[in-house]
């Protein structure tokens, strides 16, 4: 069966015409060993129904085994080695290598992950994954994802890693419609609370795309007003987005305010919003030099008048908080 | 030495030295201390001094100098503590060499004065100690341990200075950071809330580092909530942010003691642990802590529900009011929290939106809040908060109706006076002043010493004003300025009694109060103001030297009012015919560089004025042609069409002759043929130069003047295509809106809307409202024609469309069917004195209309009636209210007075041109029919003849 997640990923693809592009090998070589503790060495393809079938070199012809799965008791592929020198170069962040040397170990054994859905046998496919998205790969970073969306793991963690995956190469790609799929359903999933904010700084993002300043702001915030002194990944990008927010609709005070803030809190600004953080400085010294930030009080603003609207609306028709709502309820 | 190499290989050691040799005894007491049978050791060593004490063998240095130490340690640890520290004394005495070498001699002293119950002493121990490790981990675990021991022997300041000496070091900052989180903790022990909360906020707390993250959590919750009830906004923000959500700390603590597990294990393996007692102590000791803070946590409530909501508070006090409100609405919204924690954060919230002056939002909030909490003790205050955010937004009578509901459902709660006053006040803001009396005299008897007395008693005063009873206005006030000298409220109260006094025309006790006010209060907020009045109330007097003199003295730092007390100088000026005084008053205004830049066009025209009226054409042209150059394309300037009129008049009419008879005049009106060759030549260049906004105004100008009957080229369609609206000023706005709504031409709406965008503060918005309105109502959208009259009401309360407004409200009101207040709205505007002749004539046109379609027909020919008594001067609306009449006496069967009425209209010759004629003569003879013949004079005649 596959998940929400793994459905919505074949509808974006399908609607982008992304052929999936790391196509996974037909055989892997490695050693099977059966119940009784045998070890076979060969080519193994994965079979119908849930078998492996395995070809052994004999003389100079190969002989072909059938071993249906409840006879296996482990398989082991002969790219071990590979396989961990990808993920060091990934963890020292050398992407390019990681990409090379897991790439064949990710066409290896990706078929392999819907006869045995482990985490350990998708670690290597979400390391590249994210190598492709650290080297600017976005669409190979989606093609991985998708390829692990569509097994059904035991625990979530892979398909959390692969939707954050995707989500990211989405908004990387600057697809905002399916970014702000994504990041909706990411946000719908996640408390204010939770140890990433992720989401609401993607789906802040594609709010600015489309210029709703205000809805920008709000889901920017919410991480933030969540935020504690704990970590939260992606906490110092909403701040960028709130503080944009606020000069794209001319309210300058407003955005010095949540960038003094920022400072306060000795986050790292992000790289990629090096002019706004610029032009931020630039109106902080200017600022600071003639006013006194206190005295600006905003003055009351009393409507027109005009006709009234219909002040009998649900509470539903107030909220701002994109966040699940499974303990939630609208009285 | 040699003696310990030659026992390790031995067997296991024996219960007892009974009968074995000093050398074989000594073997096994190391035996057993090497084996880590410390109870069993310390016994033996016990055994081994009382058989071998006193021999030479025992008591060699040597000897001495191994055997103490050991039999210490085993002591200690076997819990024999003043065996203890009876042997580690003795080391300390004898070896001072060893100590140097083994400082951890001290600290296992320290630890056996400890167990002993001697804090004192340990602390010695470990002074001792920490002058042998100085800079060492170990010397950390030793500050930590010396400040328990501190604050054992109640001594809190020396506790604490130690663990800031701790803080200062060099030392790791888990460590330093664990002997601040014991500082905070003893002084919260303590009762020492202020220094806690100090030391919270002036450490570099990393939750990364630091192991207690529980402990920190709570000590951050109490000292964040002292400073929230202290008002330190910024401080408790700061503490509250080293808070997390239970679940989090839950996971986060179970992390640091799976790392703190792998750490050990991975130190015993490495065999850093070994020979370091104190450390394996401490980690051991640490690990016991925070798994038993964790097991306290999981089973505690959730204090999160609790925290957010003081922390959504802190924010709001904070002016944070979006983190505010998303905090709230996360708590009201989530179902697994308590109903009290998530009616409170509904409350709030609602709070929240009134703040940030979201009054649509603010409402929904709080109906919702009534709804679903209706028993709830912050009901009747969010039903406060809704009659707010109605006043705030201007709609009185719903504002009213909440605050009555507050008044009557809830007498004896707390904030009942306040609801009672605000509800007179939002009275005197509708008008309803009776009413608000009522209610500003209800709080005055039942709260004589309430904290808005003065408040009540000076609206109740001012609610005469309005409505110009100014004798009881004036009595009023004076009884309450008496009684509230010291009141904040007594210098308005004074400014307001010579308002008074100057609408009543009592200037000389105007006056007298006004200065009275100045005198004592010069620093009041209407200082200001009162200078325009004591001029203004010098001029009542016919002062006027005074008066001038008066508005002279007013700076122009106090803005708007500069700019009125320079106009009404100007005015004094005017009355004095000191026509010089004028030129060089303006004069020297519009050199003011100082000055507010506005209504520079009126003084222009001012000063030109005065010089014409001087004879000095020659200046007084050029100073007309020069603020139409300046400011006729400025879209914001005033007093173009005052200019262009005096232009008008200066050529055509008064002076013409004059005009072109003085040749020395350089200016192009005085040398053109006529008015209309001048404006026609001035629309031209303009439109040539693209100066659209007074291109707009001269076509406007020279269209409403009646324009040239020989120039056909000019039409508000015309200008509609030529000049966008954004180029046109208010009032060429409204006009344009108006004429083109005549000529149904459906460009009319963005005139309009653009009048109401772009000047928020002109009188001419008036006639955006009345366009607006006309547009509604044609569409049948009456609701909303009447929120666009209301507003032109409330907003602009003299206006000159005043009559078509009210005309119109009437209508609309009619068509609602709410005949009363259709009916109300056409008197107001009978009681308009400006509006007399053919607008009133119109309103009780509109009024017996209102009758009719409410059944009431014999009242509706009262008003005809009226029409045709009193309004003669408008034929057609005679001509109509006879025929209506005639008509309505028809329905109800008054045959009689149908014809009478009928008669009456045809003998005036007058309305023989009217279409109703032709009507009423064909209708009066169908009338006459159905009449009963009256006896003629002749067949009289004849009958009397017959008698006769």
């Amino acid at each position: 069966m596959k998940t929400d997640a793994c459905a919505a990923w074949l509808a974006l693809l399908g609607a982008l015409a992304l052929p999936n592009p790391v196509l996974p090998l037909a055989a892997a070589t490695g050693t099977l060993t059966n119940t009784e503790g045998r070890q076979f060495e060969g080519e193994m393809t994965v079979a119908d129904p849930a078998a492996i079938r395995l070809e052994v070199a004999a003389g100079a012809g190969t002989v072909s085994y059938l071993f249906p799965k409840d006879r296996i008791r482990s398989i082991d592929f002969f790219d071990a080695e590979q396989m961990e020198a990808g993920m060091e170069a990934l963890s020292h962040g050398q992407y390019e290598a990681a990409v090379e040397a897991l790439k064949p170990v990710h066409r290896q054994r990706s078929p392999f992950l819907r006869l045995y859905p482990l985490e350990a046998l998708a670690e290597p496919s979400l390391a590249l994954g994210e190598a492709f998205f650290q080297t600017g790969r976005f669409i190979e970073a989606v093609g991985v994802a998708g390829v692990l969306l569509g097994v059904d793991f035991a625990k979530p963690r892979i398909h959390a890693k692969s939707n954050q995956l995707l989500l990211r190469s989405f908004f990387k790609l600057e697809r905002w419609e399916e970014t702000e799929i994504l990041a909706k359903r990411w946000c719908e999933n996640h408390d204010p609370a939770a140890d990433s904010a992720l989401g609401w700084w993607i789906l802040g993002e594609a709010h600015l795309a489309a210029e709703d300043w205000k809805a920008a702001r709000w889901i920017g915030l919410l991480p933030i007003a969540f935020s504690s002194q704990y970590p939260k990944p992606y906490l110092e990008e909403c701040y960028p987005v709130v503080i944009q927010s606020w000069i794209s609709e001319g309210n300058t005070e407003k955005a010095l305010q949540a960038y003094r803030e920022f400072l306060g809190r000795k986050l790292t600004w992000p790289e990629d919003k090096a002019d706004l953080r610029a032009s931020l400085e630039g109106m902080l010294g200017e600022r600071d030099s003639v006013h006194d930030p206190s005295s600006f009080d905003p003055a009351l603003e009393i409507p027109q008048g005009g006709p009234e609207k219909d002040l009998n609306l649900p509470l539903e028709s107030v909220r701002k908080i994109t966040s699940k709502t499974e303990t939630s309820e609208t009285p | 030495m040699l003696l310990l190499a030659g026992i390790t290989a031995g067997t296991k050691a024996q219960e007892s030295l009974d009968g074995m040799t000093f050398r074989d005894a000594l073997r096994l007491c190391l035996l057993a201390a090497g084996e880590g049978e410390l109870e069993k050791a310390a016994v033996l060593f016990e055994s081994l001094e009382q058989i071998f004490g006193q021999e030479a063998e025992y008591l060699e240095e040597d000897i001495q100098r191994h055997v103490l130490p050991v039999k210490g340690m085993a002591e200690l640890a076997a819990g024999k503590a003043p065996e203890a520290i009876d042997t580690l004394e003795r080391v300390r005495r004898q070896f001072p060499s060893l100590v140097r070498e083994k400082p951890s001699l001290l600290y296992s002293l320290a630890q056996a004065h400890k167990q002993n119950g001697n804090p004192e002493k340990a602390r010695r121990a470990l002074d001792e100690y920490l002058g042998h490790v100085a800079g060492t981990v170990e010397a950390g675990f030793a500050y930590l341990e010396r400040a328990d021991l501190y604050f054992q022997e109640g001594l809190l300041d020396e506790g604490l200075e130690g663990l800031g000496q701790l803080y200062r070091s060099t030392l790791p900052r888990s460590l330093k950071l664990q002997g601040q989180l014991k500082a905070v903790e003893a002084c919260l022990q303590n009762d020492r809330k202020d220094q806690a909360t100090g030391l919270i906020l002036q450490t570099d707390w990393s939750v990364s580092t630091m192991p207690e993250l529980a402990q920190l959590t709570f000590s951050a919750l109490r000292t964040a909530e002292y400073a929230l009830a202290e008002r330190r906004i910024g401080d408790a923000l700061k503490l509250f942010r080293l808070v997390p959500p239970k679940k989090v700390l839950v996971r986060v603590q179970r992390e640091k003691i799976e790392e703190l597990k792998q750490s050990l294990t991975t130190r015993r393996a490495g065999g850093t642990l070994r020979n370091a007692t104190h450390r394996q102590q401490y980690f051991a000791q640490l690990q016991g802590r925070l798994e038993q803070q964790l097991r306290a946590l999981e089973a505690a409530a959730d204090y999160t529900p609790n925290f957010y909501l003081r922390y959504g508070q802190c924010l709001l006090l904070g002016a944070q009011l979006h983190k505010a409100w998303l905090i709230f609405e996360y708590v009201t919204l989530n179902g697994a929290y308590p109903d009290q924690v998530r009616e409170e954060a509904h409350y709030r919230w609602v709070l929240t939106a009134h703040q940030m002056e979201e009054w649509e939002e603010a409402l929904t909030l709080a109906r919702n809040f009534v709804t679903r909490y209706p028993d709830s003790d912050l009901a009747p205050q969010a039903l406060y908060l809704i009659a707010s955010a109605h006043l705030e937004q201007r709609r009185y009578r719903e504002s009213q109706e909440v605050l009555t509901d507050l008044v009557e459902g809830f007498p004896d709660h707390a904030l009942f006076p306040r609801w009672l006053f605000t509800r007179g006040f939002v009275q005197v803001l509708s008008e309803d002043y009776e009413p608000a009396r009522q209610d500003f005299g209800a709080y005055l008897s039942r709260f004589p010493q309430g904290a808005l007395r003065v408040n009540a008693g000076l609206w109740d005063g001012l609610t005469y004003f309005f409505e110009k009873n100014y004798a009881t206005c004036a009595d009023r006030l004076t009884t309450l300025s008496g009684s509230a000298r010291n009141h904040p409220l007594y210098p308005e109260i004074q400014y307001r009694l010579a308002s008074t006094h100057y609408a009543w025309r009592r200037y000389d006790e105007a006056l007298a109060t006004i200065d009275r006010y100045l005198g004592n209060s010069p620093r009041h907020f209407r200082v200001g103001e009162a200078l325009i009045l004591k001029g203004d109330i010098l001029m009542g007097k016919g002062e006027l030297e005074e008066a001038l003199n008066t508005f002279s003295g007013i700076s122009a730092d106090v803005g708007r009012l500069y700019l009125y007390s320079v106009f009404q100088a100007g005015k004094i000026l005017r009355a004095l015919q000191d026509y010089a005084g004028m030129v060089s008053h303006y004069d020297a205004f519009l050199r003011n560089e100082e000055a507010p830049r506005a209504r520079l066009s009126e003084a222009l025209y001012w000063l030109a004025w005065a010089n014409q009226q001087q004879g000095a054409l020659d200046q007084a042209f050029p100073i007309y042609e020069r603020a139409l150059a300046t400011y006729g394309d400025d879209i914001h300037s005033a007093e173009m069409e005052g200019i262009l009129k005096a232009l008008q008049d200066l050529k055509t009419n008064r002076v013409g002759e004059t005009l072109t008879g003085a040749s020395d005049i350089r200016s192009p009106l005085a040398t053109a043929e006529n008015f209309s060759a001048w404006i026609l030549r001035e629309i031209a260049i303009a439109q040539q130069n693209n100066r659209l906004t007074y291109y707009a105004r001269l076509v406007l100008f020279f269209m409403e003047q009646g324009g040239n009957p020989e120039t056909t080229e000019f039409s508000y369609q015309a200008l509609a295509d030529t000049v966008p609206p954004e180029k046109m000023d208010a009032a060429t706005l409204g006009h344009m809106g108006l004429a083109l709504l005549e000529a149904e031409d459906e460009r009319a709406r963005p005139f309009f809307e653009q009048l109401l965008d772009g000047f928020p503060s002109s009188p001419s918005r008036s006639m955006a409202y009345l366009g607006l309105a006309r547009l509604d109502f044609a569409a049948a959208d009456y609701s909303s024609a009447r929120e666009w009259l209301h507003s032109s009401n409330e907003e602009i309360p003299f206006h000159p469309r005043m009559s078509e407004t009210q005309l119109l409200l009437g209508r609309t009101l009619s068509r609602m069917e709410l005949f009363e207040e259709s009916i109300a709205a056409y008197e107001d505007l009978l009681r308009l004195k400006s509006a007399r002749g053919r607008p009133h004539a119109r309103a009780l046109q509109g009024i017996a209309e209102s009758h009719i379609l409410s059944g009431a027909l014999d009242r509706a020919i009262a008003y005809y009636q009226r029409i045709y008594n009193m309004y003669r001067a408008y034929p057609d609306l005679v001509s109509s209210a006879y025929w209506k009449s005639a008509k309505l006496f028809e329905a109800l069967g008054r045959l009689p007075e149908a014809a009478a009425t009928l008669r009456e209209m045809l003998s005036q010759e007058k309305l023989k041109v009217l279409p109703e004629w032709g009507l009423a003569e064909t209708r009066l003879a169908h009338l006459v029919s159905l009449l009963p013949q009256e006896p003629g004079p002749s067949q009289a005649e004849e009958k009397n003849t017959h008698e006769n």
